[in-house]
Formats: structure tokens, sequence, C-alpha cells
């Protein structure tokens, strides 16, 4: 019981961390805070499905922008499913990039797309090695409970 | 130099005609020994040798002369003669040559001439250009000549003598010889003559250059005779008394002996003839030429403008005699210089103007982009604020003792103030940039009041007396933009409530006639609404089944009976009939003036036109007094003007205050409530109700609050529902003051026992599980409040006793017991769980009659169209905590299925979503409600999944609520045009769910 207070204490230290780095957001612990009220595996399962949705969105959008002629049209879809997403999971920088990238679609500069799906895949690689952490501990307590 | 040579050229001649006769002393070496290279050395040459022996032969001759008397006499009178034909023959030569030379020379001129004639223009006519040229002319000529002499030279002057010298047949022969000899020289001298004759006849027969000129003379003159006949000008001389002596006229409108002998001003009169005469006499007397423009304006020849340009002519003796005139014709150019210059000159204000259009351009632009960038940092600015506010949300779901509370309380108040501040920016900015759109929607002016008041009285602080008096001649329903209208007499009322310490306060409404400035006004104002109303009247004339025979319950007889006229009138354009006073206009439109009165501390007169201005309050030390920002009234007023309406204010000092606003309302012909079975039914199961709708006159006072609210609260929530389209909204916008009103608790608590400022405002705030630790903590608990708050609490206690935070904290037995419940951590527990709280908060509250409220209520259904899994997720476990299950779906499409099979009570709607977007399927949903069939659907390529259960509730209208991550005001209104309720931007917080489940679900 210990290790799992301890355990405990060390996820929320690690999501304070990621708050103080500017990672995330309240969002991220008010998401957290529900795992209350939705069972053990509710936080467990949410980052994986966030982190394998970003991934799988920030490779089309990768190819949509290697195509000729960009569909700036799916560009903006897959931009507000990410952007929904990561707002939604309270990944603040994520989010930010994403805005950043919705002014490139509506400017339909190709090349701001670019840098824009670069910050926000490099911001997710951040996340997503923080999220990791997150998720080991989760597991761990679920384990321990 | 050309006659040195000519000299030397004849002497060479000399020389080889008769080389053996010259004498011997005359030393013919220097002499003719001239030195010239090439041909002439041969010749020397050749004539040296014979020489040698012709010396000889004169010696031999002087001595025969000396010997015979005869013969030398002879001799002597041969050579003479000889001599003399040799003379005469060179001055031929010579004059033959000078005329060759000078023909030459001349020639050479000519040429040279015409050469520079036609290149003077690459090489200057340069003085010393020419000699030089002539001197290498000269040069070639030079050379041309001496192979000519050779020819000449050697064909006869074989001079041989075959005979012995100094015999008798020697001598003959020698004469024979020298008489050939000249006999050739004859024949030389006469082609030389005959030469000499040719080249005078040619120089005869080449024309004289007098001719030439005189021709060319003719030329120019029949030249200029052209151009003076065709130029079109006038020339004259006119004598010193401006007598005109002479005048060449291209159009003579007048006979030369009409004007000779005249003056100007004798021929012809109008204006300029007196200019142009003085002109003249000027020029004569100063004696200098001088140019003028003069427009004259004649009968002769009408209005024309002259270029003059006179000179002085003058005598020998250098006397002015007169003056030489020339007029041309330049009417057309001054029409066109001064067509020009007219140009010009607008072109030069065109362009200043355009300058200043580009500067109002810039400023306007720099103004809006300002107006945006304050825009966006509002909204840049509300958003982090909602991360503390919502921070401080979950922060009150921990544990926490009650002065934290307090404290916490203020931090969301606060933090809840500077969002309505933001709004209140956002708002003002809008309406600005003219991105503000007015939404159409019937509503009933006297629950508008009644609730405005209600709202006001349940925050009062002081012993005010509220009033409502709406006159009988205002219609029941009328079309307009509620929420607008609300915000203003919510701001209206709570200024006057601000600035009135005691006394009354009180909202007046009746019918006026149209206004003056209705006619610019109605246009705005159709401008505004035009969408809106086009849908609301589309509205109107879809058929309904429902009768509407339960209205005359609601409804005095007179409007009933106008409404019920006009029922089957699907005419919208027909003046409904209202009674009395009402101005009746095609439209329909009827003007409603609203009076805001109070009896407060009055508006100084100098205070007046200042008072509608941005950030502008009365004075520094209200400002500090009272506090606000002083934008109220200035949204208020520019509320008012975009609905086509006019905003007044008269004041008294010490006096009080009266806000006059006068809207136009579209009329709504036919009674809608049909639509709305259950609301009606609801309505009718109240009896307090009936009265509401037709109800002129209201008066709330801070003693009746309490009991007045709790009747209030269930036909507010009632009836609230089908008239607040777009409630979402109206949280955002006056959000504060709606949720502030909304508990009476506060406002009993003050009175009773008034606690610090912090305290009541914390309870204003709402927040999560605040009621019941409130009640708990409160020093006088108040069952009455508490009843009223029942309904919430359902909600809340719910998400609180939920909370792990509550977990160790004690508060009253039923908490105790919901956390045990909760403790099982049992997901199905939750439906249990969440109507216990209701009966929990009643178990304090039995004493009191509202039993029949805290019913348990069936669960409502909820549907979640959402494609993002994360969101689908979260928005779920979120609903759970708050007590809800939903149904999920991914797309539009399947959300259209998803009502096609099942009734629900609430649609959270994506907007940004693959296969059908929220929008679309918004409006597919609609279409239906209003048509009862799923025709635009299978139009959209949606075939109907199931035969629709319980066909009656299809026509009830389901709340849509939007949410979209675009958090721009902008696509709110996009969502609200589509037909959505609400709106709720993401991410989806607690607060934002919470507060769309209240309005719907109350």
């Amino acid at each position: 019981m210990a290790d799992k207070v301890a355990l405990n204490r060390q996820l929320l230290d690690t999501i304070t961390s990621m708050e103080v780095e500017g990672l995330v957001d309240s969002r991220f612990r008010m998401v957290y805070s529900l795992k209350e009220a939705n069972g053990p595996f509710f936080f467990a399962e949410l980052i994986p499905t966030f982190c394998s949705d970003a991934q799988t969105t920030i490779r089309e959008m990768t190819l949509a922008l290697e195509q000729p002629v960009v569909n700036y049209h799916e560009m903006e879809e897959l931009c507000m499913k990410i952007k929904g997403g990561t707002l939604c999971i309270g990944a603040h920088q994520i989010a930010l990039a994403c805005g950043d990238l919705r002014h490139a679609i509506d400017d339909r500069s190709k090349e701001r797309c670019t840098v824009a799906v670069d910050a926000i895949r490099h911001e997710f690689l951040k996340l997503h090695s923080k999220m990791d952490i997150v998720l080991q501990l989760e597991r761990m307590i679920i384990s321990h409970n | 130099m050309v006659c040195n040579m000519e000299t030397d050229l004849i002497e060479d001649m000399d020389i080889e005609g008769l080389p053996s006769m010259w004498p011997e002393d005359i030393g013919s070496d220097k002499q003719f020994n001239v030195e010239r290279p090439g041909g002439g050395q041969d010749m020397l040459e050749e004539v040296t040798i014979p020489e040698d022996q012709t010396i000889v032969d004169f010696k031999r001759l002087l001595e025969l002369t000396n010997y015979t008397d005869k013969g030398s006499s002879q001799m002597a009178y041969l050579v003479k003669h000889w001599e003399y034909r040799q003379s005469n023959a060179v001055r031929l030569l010579r004059e033959e040559l000078d005329n060759l030379s000078r023909q030459r020379q001349e020639s050479e001129l000519k040429k040279l001439e015409i050469l520079e004639e036609h290149r003077f223009e690459e090489e200057g006519y340069g003085g010393d250009k020419r000699p030089i040229s002539i001197m290498d002319e000269l040069s070639d000529m030079w050379k041309d000549v001496c192979p000519r002499k050779n020819d000449v030279v050697f064909q006869s002057k074989r001079v041989e003598v075959d005979a012995e010298y100094d015999t008798v047949e020697y001598w003959k022969q020698r004469a024979l010889d020298l008489e050939k000899m000249l006999e050739a020289s004859g024949q030389r001298e006469q082609a030389l003559m005959e030469k000499l004759n040719e080249s005078v006849t040619n120089l005869e027969k080449q024309s004289s250059p007098v001719e030439e000129l005189s021709q060319i003379l003719k030329r120019a003159d029949n030249f200029l005779h052209f151009v003076l006949q065709n130029a079109p000008v006038v020339m004259g001389h006119q004598d010193k008394e401006l007598r005109y002596r002479f005048i060449y006229n291209h159009f003579p409108s007048l006979h030369e002996e009409d004007i000779l002998g005249k003056t100007d001003v004798e021929i012809f009169s109008g204006a300029g003839v007196k200019e142009s005469q003085d002109f003249k006499r000027e020029v004569l007397e100063k004696g200098l030429p001088a140019k003028r423009e003069i427009t004259f304006e004649t009968e002769l020849f009408g209005s024309k403008t002259f270029l003059i340009y006179v000179e002085p002519v003058f005598s020998k003796s250098g006397e002015t005699i007169g003056v030489n005139y020339m007029g041309m014709d330049v009417t057309d150019q001054v029409r066109k210089r001064e067509k020009m210059a007219k140009l010009r000159e607008e072109i030069a204000v065109q362009k200043a103007k355009e300058t200043e259009l580009n500067k109002t351009i810039h400023i306007t632009e720099e103004t809006m982009r300002a107006k945006q960038m304050l825009a966006t940092m509002s909204h840049e600015i509300r958003s982090p604020l909602t991360g503390v506010v919502s921070m401080a949300e979950i922060l009150s779901n921990t544990k926490l003792d009650w002065e934290q509370r307090q404290l916490l309380g203020v931090m969301i108040s606060s933090g809840d103030l500077v969002l309505q501040l933001i709004n209140d920016i956002l708002d003002l900015s809008k309406v600005e940039s003219g991105v503000m759109k007015l939404e159409a929607a019937k509503f009933r002016p006297r629950e508008v009041v009644k609730h405005v008041l209600q709202t006001a009285a349940a925050s009062l602080q002081k012993i005010l007396m509220l009033e409502g008096d709406i006159a009988d001649d205002v219609p029941i329903e009328v079309i307009g933009d509620v929420l607008r209208i609300r915000q203003i007499l919510t701001n209206l009322i709570s200024n006057a409530i601000k600035f009135t310490p005691e006394g009354k306060v009180g909202i007046k409404l009746y019918v006026v006639p149209e206004p003056p400035f209705a006619k610019e006004g109605l246009k705005q104002k159709s401008k505004a609404y035009q969408s809106a109303t086009d849908a609301v009247k589309e509205e109107k004339h879809q058929p309904k089944s429902q009768t509407a025979s339960d209205q005359n319950g609601f409804h005095d007889k007179k409007h009933g009976e106008g409404y019920q006229d006009h029922k089957h009138d699907d005419d919208p354009g027909t003046p409904v009939s209202h009674g009395n006073s009402m101005d009746e206009d095609l439209e329909a439109t009827v003007w409603i003036r609203c009076d805001v009165y109070d009896t407060g501390i009055g508006i100084p007169e100098n205070a007046l036109p200042t008072l509608f201005r941005k950030y502008m309050q009365v004075s520094a030390d209200h400002a500090r007094k009272y506090g606000g920002t002083g934008l109220g009234l200035a949204i208020c007023k520019q509320l008012v003007e975009l609905m086509g309406g006019r905003l007044t204010v008269t004041s008294k000092v010490h006096c009080g205050s009266t806000f006059t606003f006068i809207l136009p309302y579209q009329v709504s012909p036919i009674e809608e409530n049909s639509d709305d079975p259950d609301d009606l039914s609801d309505m009718a199961d109240q009896d307090s109700v009936t009265d509401d709708v037709k109800a002129g006159f209201f008066q709330f006072q801070p003693r009746t609050l309490g009991s007045l609210f709790s009747s209030n609260g269930t036909s507010r929530s009632k009836k609230l529902l089908p008239n607040s389209i777009g409630f979402g909204s109206a949280h955002k916008v006056n959000g504060f003051s709606e949720t502030s009103y909304s508990f009476p608790s506060n406002n009993r608590q003050k009175e009773t026992a008034p606690l610090e400022d912090a305290c009541s405002v914390a309870e204003v705030a709402e927040t999560l599980s605040e009621p019941e630790s409130s009640f708990s903590h409160s020093p006088e608990p108040e069952n009455e409040t508490e009843v009223s708050r029942g309904k919430q609490c359902h909600v809340e206690t719910t998400s609180w006793f939920q909370n792990p935070a509550t977990e160790s904290t004690s508060h009253s037995e039923a908490n105790r017991e919901m956390i045990q419940t909760s403790k099982t951590n049992e997901p199905q527990k939750i439906c249990e769980m969440q109507e216990k709280p209701d009966r929990i908060s009643q178990s304090p509250s039995s004493s009191s009659a509202e039993v029949p409220e805290t019913k348990p209520k069936p669960k409502p259904k909820i549907l979640l169209v959402e494609d993002n899994k994360i969101n689908v997720m979260v928005a779920k476990s979120m609903m759970k905590q708050l007590g809800h299950s939903i149904d999920v779906v991914n797309n539009g499409v399947e959300a259209v299925h998803a009502v096609q099979c099942q009734n629900y009570d609430l649609i959270l709607m994506d907007v940004c979503m693959p296969v059908m977007d929220g929008l679309k399927a918004t409006r597919l949903i609609r279409s239906f409600e209003d048509t009862g069939n799923w025709d635009a659907a299978a139009e959209a390529g949606i075939e109907q999944a199931m035969p629709s259960s319980g066909s009656s509730n299809h026509f009830k209208r389901i709340p849509i609520i939007a949410m979209t991550a675009n958090a721009l005001s902008e696509s709110a209104e996009e969502c609200f045009a589509n037909g959505m309720d609400s709106f709720v931007s993401k991410p989806v917080t607690f607060q934002k769910l919470k507060e769309c489940l209240e309005q719907y679900f109350p």
C-alpha cells in the first residue's frame, strides 16, 4: 500500500513537472482525476489511445504535405482532429503548434504547414517520452490494486 | 603655287619642242633642268643625248651666220617668227590652262559645296577646312596633267637631220623640219583654240546662278503663297492711326474694302475689340513687339480667341509708322487648354481625395487591426483565465477548510468578473466591427421583463422596490433578439440598482407610434435581422398539426382572438390588430418603448453627453464608489442602435434617471406555443404561471423575495426553455449576471447575518461542490433557499461526492451516507447515486412546500456526436462524473441515424467531423423536426435506419449543443445559424458542461 502511495505521488510529481515545463496544462490533471469516476483503467487506456491517434494523424499530415498538390481541406480536418485531441487531454504545446498549423493552412502556405507539422511532431515526441513515464507509473499503480 | 607649276610646265614643253634652238649661253641647265620624279627624268635623259650634238650644231650655226649674212638674216627672221609663234602659243596655252584650272577649281568647289550641303550634319562647315580640301584636289590635278603632257611631247619631237651639218642640204632639211614643226605647232594651237571655244560654249551652256536663284526665289515665293493661303491666320498692317492698310485674311468674312482704311473699332464691335485696339496702340507707343491672347465676343464671328502678335514698323528715321499684326484663331486650343486645366484640377482633387481615402483606409485598417487585436487579446486572456478558474474549481473539489473555501470563492468570482469584463469588451468590439449578428426569435416581453427583475431582485442587497409595468397593448409575443434585449435590460437595471440607494427601480413597457428615426433605423434593422427573420418566417408557414386551443387559456381574450383570426391567414405581412394605440405598418412592426426608471442619485447634466461613451463614468468618485468599467452603457447603446432603435436618458440629480429605449419588433402573427406541447402542459400544470403570460405588472420586494422566487424557480426553468434559443450564448454574454442571480441564498445570508463581501461573492459564484459545505458552515442554514437549489444539487452533489478529496471531510449525515456509497467505486451505482442527492438535499428541507419539485426525473438521454476518440473518452467520463451516461456516435450521418432510432433529450454535437459535419447533421435533424419526415436526410444520402418511434415526440425540438475547437465567437454564430441551440468551446470543462446540462435539464 505504501508503494501505491509512493507511486501515486511520483505520478503526480511527474504531472506537476510536465505542467511546469508547459507540456500540459491543468486540463491534463483534470483528465487524470476523471479516472476516479471511470475506473482505474481509464487513464491507462486514454494515453495510448491519444498517442497512437496523434502519431497516425501526424503521419497522415506528413503524407498529405508530401503530395505535389496539398489538399488543404484534408489538412484542415487532420489539424482539427489532432487539435481536438490535444486540447481535450491538455497537451498544451501541441495545441499551440496546432494553432500555428491552422493559420498556415488558412494562408495556404505549404512551407509553414511543414514547419508547423514539424513543430507538432517535435512537441509530440517531447510529450511522448513523458507520457511513457506516466503510463508506466499508471500501469504500476493499477497492478498494485 | 598654281602659277608656278604652270610656268614650269610650259617651259618644259618649250625645251622639248625646240631643244636645239636655245642659245648656248642661256644656261639651260639652271633654267630648264627641273627636277621631277618619274617620267620627267627619263624625258630629260632622252633630250640630253641629242643635246650634245645640238650644242655643237649651234656653234656651227653661229659660225654660219657670221659667215653668210643672208642666211643669218633669214635665220634671224625665222627664229623671230618662230619665237613669236611660240610665245603666242604659250600665251594661248596659258590662257587655256588658266581656264581649265579655273573650271576645275570651280567644279571642285561645287562638288565640295554639294558634299558639304549633304554632309553639313556630319562635319561642320569649318572655314579652315575648305582650303585644305582644295589643296588636296590640286595636287591630284597635277598628277593628272603629267601623263598627258608626255603623250603630247613624244610624238612630235623627233628632230633628226640626216644631212651633213652646215650644208645647204642640211639647212634646207632643217628649215623643212622646222616648218613641219611650226605646222604641227599651228595645228596644236588650233586644236587648243577649238578646245577653248568648246569650253567657252560649255561655260555658256551652264546655267547662271542668277537664274537658279531666281527660280529658287520663285519657288519660295510660291511656297510662301501657298502657306499663306492655307494658314489659318490673319495678317495685316495698320498705320499709325491703326487703320488697316493691308489685310490678309484666310477666312474673309468681310471684303477688303470694308476693312482697309478703318480701325478695329470701326469694323466690328463686341467684347475684346477694344482690348485688341488698346494692345496695338500700346505696341505702337512702346515700339516693342508683343504677343497676347484676346477673346473676342462679336456678332461677326461669335466667341473666338485669337493669339495676336503685333510688331511695330519703323520708318528709316526710326519712327514708328504703324504695326504689323498677325492673328491666329486658337479657340479650340484654348478650349482644350481650359478643359485640360479643369481635368488637371479634377485629377488633383481626385488625388487629394484618394490620399485622403487611403489615409482613411489606413486608419480604418489600423483600427480594425487594433480591434481584432483587442478581440484576440481578450480571447487570449480568456483562455489562461479559464485555466485559472478551472484550476480554482478543481481546487474547490479538494479538501478545504472554511476560510480557504471563502478565499477560493473570491478567487473564482473575481475570475468570473474578469471574464465578464472581457466578454463585454469582446461584445463591444464585435458590435463596432460589425461582426455582431442579431438573432430573430420569438419571445415574450413580459417574461423577459419579469425575469430581468427577478434576477435583479435575487441579487438585491438593498431595500428597493422593483417594478415591472407592461401596457396591455404590448403584444404577448414579438420577434427580436431576446438575448441582446435581456442584456440591455439587465445592464440598465443593474445600473439603476447600483445608483439607487432607496426607493424604487422599474421597467415600463408600452407601444408607441413609429418614431421619426424609424426610417433609417428600419433599414439598419432589416439588414441586421435579414437572414434570421427569413428563417422565422419560413417557420411560420409550416403547417402545424397541433391546434392552438390550449392557448386561449393563456391569453386574454382580445389577443387570443386576434391571433385566432390570423391563424389560417398565411400572409405574414398582414398587420395584426392589437387593439388601441399600435401603429400598424405593413411589416407588422411594433415599436415598443421601454423605460427603465429609478429614484437614484441621478446624473448631472454635464455628464449626460459622455454617458454613453466607452470607459466613461460620471466622475472618478463614482467609479471608486460604485465600481464598474463604464462599458455597460456603451454596449447598451450600441446594441440598441444595432437593432434599429434609440437609447436616451433623462435625469435629475437626486431625483432619479430614466433610460428609455425604443425598439422595433416584428409581431408574430401566429401563436407558436403549440409547437411545444410538453411545455404547454407543464405550464398548464402550474396555475401560478398562467397569469404570467398576460400579467402586466410585477413587483418585487426584497422582503417577499424568498417565497416569490421559490415559485418562480419552477416556472422559470420550464418556461425559459422554448424561448431561450441560444441560451448558451446568453451564458456567455451575461453569464455572470445569470449565474450570480440565480441563487438567492447568499442574499438571505447577507441580510440576516451579514458576512464580509468575500463571502457573498464566493456564494454567488457557481462552484462545483460548495452548496453542501456552505450549508453546513453557514451561520444560519436557510431551508427555503436550499430548496430552491435542490435541482442544482442533484447534479452538483454527485460530482462532489465522487470526489476523492471529500473522503475525509465530515459534513452532514447525508454526505457521509453518500460517501459510503461512492466509495464502492462501482460505475453502475452512479445512476443510483444520482438520484440520491435529490432526496438528501431534500431531507433538510422537508418542511418546505416544494416536495413535488424534487421528484426524481427520468434520466435524460444524451447523444454525443464526436469523432475524436480522446474527446469521446474524456467527455464520456466527465458526463459520467456528472451523473449522465451518454450514447456516442462518430459522425453526422451516424448522429442522424441515432436520432432516427431513438429519442434524445440533448445532443452534444462536434462541429468538425468527417463524413458529415455537425452543422449539416443539425440542419437535417431540424428539418425533420419541422417537417416530420426525413426527406432532407434522404436527399443527403442517408437512408432511414428504422421507422421512427413515437412520432408525436419527434416534433419536439431536441436541444443541440455545438462543441468546437474553433473558439471564435463567429463560429458560434454559424452554429446558431444552423439551428444549434448553444455552443461550447473545446476543451469542454466541467463548468461548461454543467451549465449546459443545467439549462436543458434543470
